[in-house]
């Protein structure tokens, strides 16, 4: 006898387990009679009350949160805490783009001034690199496929634009500049792929438009210290007295290779070890964006 | 400050370290650690916004729902981030160009994520700050002592300062290839662990 009691007291206990995680899970509603007050567990309320046999209509749902405030985990609360936070962040954001775009406008400009610089070996800091650049660029113009001269700002150009048009279509920076000797330089834009995002470069000419007077890279996104390392000076350095025009005048690029490996048929330079695909990226840039200027490189004045 | 917060800014630097014992931005520490200059950069950056979202977190952590936490404090970081970064591009425009490739590196980071989770949804802002200062050092000491050993034996330099002489390469001896790519970074940490867990008993698991 013992033995039946204390099973079924088992099962009870289940039972009650069970359910008392039922309610749980569904989140059951509670309604209290109005006119006896008792309290009713479900989601719609009795038809009639087990106690004093009032009908439905007499039963009040019970708001389970009474503090006044919403429910933390109610559904409610949730997508208004997710509104009203995405939409915070949002107006901070955009504020933020707002009030200091002008000021990065200027940064991007002086950025790019630096690199132009860099390009025909003059190192310039952020306070100078304006006056640098008006000093030593003196001409500035935009070039079309075929090495004739267009009309159009140089510097507010951007190659990665300018390659979304259709061949016939685009114009090529070029900026002229002048160096403590004398002699005028020719300063090329170049843009490519690396290996996780845009790279970029400006390379300069020699009077003959043929030998590399200097260069300087730049990239979004490459590995720090590997990939990256091609915006050091190191790098465009290697470059300096490389030609683009094999012997018998066709352009042949300068070529990327393995630090250690060489080519017969053109210049080359050694790529940054461990960062292969971001070299490649330049070896390909160097074809393709010096390439375009090609018919502009073989007028000679 | 008191015995708690001592132990909340220091243990993460040893015992606790979110490296070698929580395992906790691993990759990121294979991804940066080729030479020491962005590893110095990383770690200084990941302390400031570890800190910084460990606080703002702390501060709402009482009004946020259960269900979108995760979402919350990704776009609390994420925010955090990219604030900063314009803010950099507009008054330090060198140093964003510094930190832009480690935006998302940041903003990914685990240990981010892995000490709001942890602590700061659980703890008072004050105490929360100082965890997030603690293991931003913790993740740091480690990636500059990573990046130390890749950078001298896989490029030959320190800090870009060439330490090995040239005399050194003419007789034969080469930078070791292998050092600059990731796998010799989750080699050396290896190394770390060993050594850690062989000197301090109470980290080796049965």
């Amino acid at each position: 006898m013992s033995h039946i009691n204390k099973k079924s007291n088992m099962v009870d206990t289940k039972r009650t387990r069970e359910q008392a995680q039922e309610k749980r899970r569904f989140k059951m509603k509670k309604y209290r009679c109005k006119i006896c007050g008792y309290i009713h567990e479900g989601n719609t309320p009795p038809d009639i009350c087990p106690v004093c046999k009032a009908p439905a209509s007499e039963f009040e749902e019970i708001k389970t949160e009474k503090k006044g405030m919403l429910n933390r985990e109610g559904n409610l609360y949730t997508i208004l805490y997710a509104s009203v936070i995405v939409v915070l962040v949002a107006v901070m954001l955009a504020l933020a783009a707002q009030l200091l775009g002008e000021r990065q406008k200027r940064n991007e400009d002086i950025d790019k001034k630096r690199q132009i610089l860099t390009s025909i070996n003059i190192t310039s800091n952020n306070k100078t690199a304006e006056e640098l650049y008006d000093k030593y660029i003196v001409d500035s113009y935009l070039v079309d496929g075929n090495g004739q001269k267009t009309e159009g700002d140089a510097f507010s150009t951007e190659l990665g634009n300018i390659l979304r048009l259709p061949e016939n279509e685009r114009h090529y920076p070029v900026f002229e500049a002048i160096v403590d000797d004398g002699k005028k330089k020719y300063v090329l834009s170049m843009r490519g792929a690396g290996l996780w995002g845009p790279l970029w470069g400006f390379i300069s000419f020699d009077d003959d438009r043929n030998t590399v007077y200097g260069a300087s890279f730049g990239h979004e996104s490459e590995t720090p210290g590997l990939g990256a390392e091609i915006e050091n000076s190191e790098f465009g350095n290697k470059f300096k007295g490389k030609h683009f025009f094999n012997a018998s005048g066709e352009f042949v690029s300068v070529a990327i290779v393995k630090a250690g490996k060489t080519t017969q048929e053109q210049d080359y330079v050694d790529g940054i070890s461990g960062g292969t695909i971001t070299s490649q990226g330049v070896d390909a840039m160097l074809k393709s964006s010096i390439g375009a200027y090609e018919e502009f490189l073989k007028k000679k004045e | 400050m008191t015995e708690k917060n001592k132990l909340v800014l220091f243990n993460p630097l040893s015992k606790n370290n979110p490296i070698t014992v929580q395992m906790l931005g691993i990759c990121s520490a294979l991804a940066v650690t080729s030479k020491l200059e962005p590893a110095f950069i990383m770690a200084v950056s990941v302390t400031a916004v570890v800190a910084f979202s460990n606080l703002i977190l702390s501060m709402i952590r009482n009004s946020i729902p259960g269900r979108i936490r995760i979402i919350v404090q990704l776009l609390i970081v994420a925010a955090l981030v990219t604030v900063i970064n314009e803010l950099l591009k507009a008054f330090a425009y060198d140093v964003s160009k510094q930190l832009s490739v480690f935006v998302g590196l940041i903003i990914t980071n685990c240990i981010v994520m892995g000490r709001l989770e942890a602590f700061a949804l659980g703890n008072k802002p004050w105490t929360s700050f100082l965890d997030g200062v603690g293991n931003g050092l913790g993740y740091g000491i480690l990636l500059i002592v990573v990046a130390f050993f890749r950078e001298l034996f896989g490029s030959g330099t320190l800090w870009n300062f060439r330490v090995i002489p040239q005399s050194f390469y003419d007789a034969g001896y080469a930078n070791n290839g292998l050092m600059i790519l990731p796998p010799m970074a989750l080699i050396i940490i290896a190394c770390i662990i060993w050594i850690q867990r062989s000197k301090d008993k109470e980290l080796q698991e049965k």
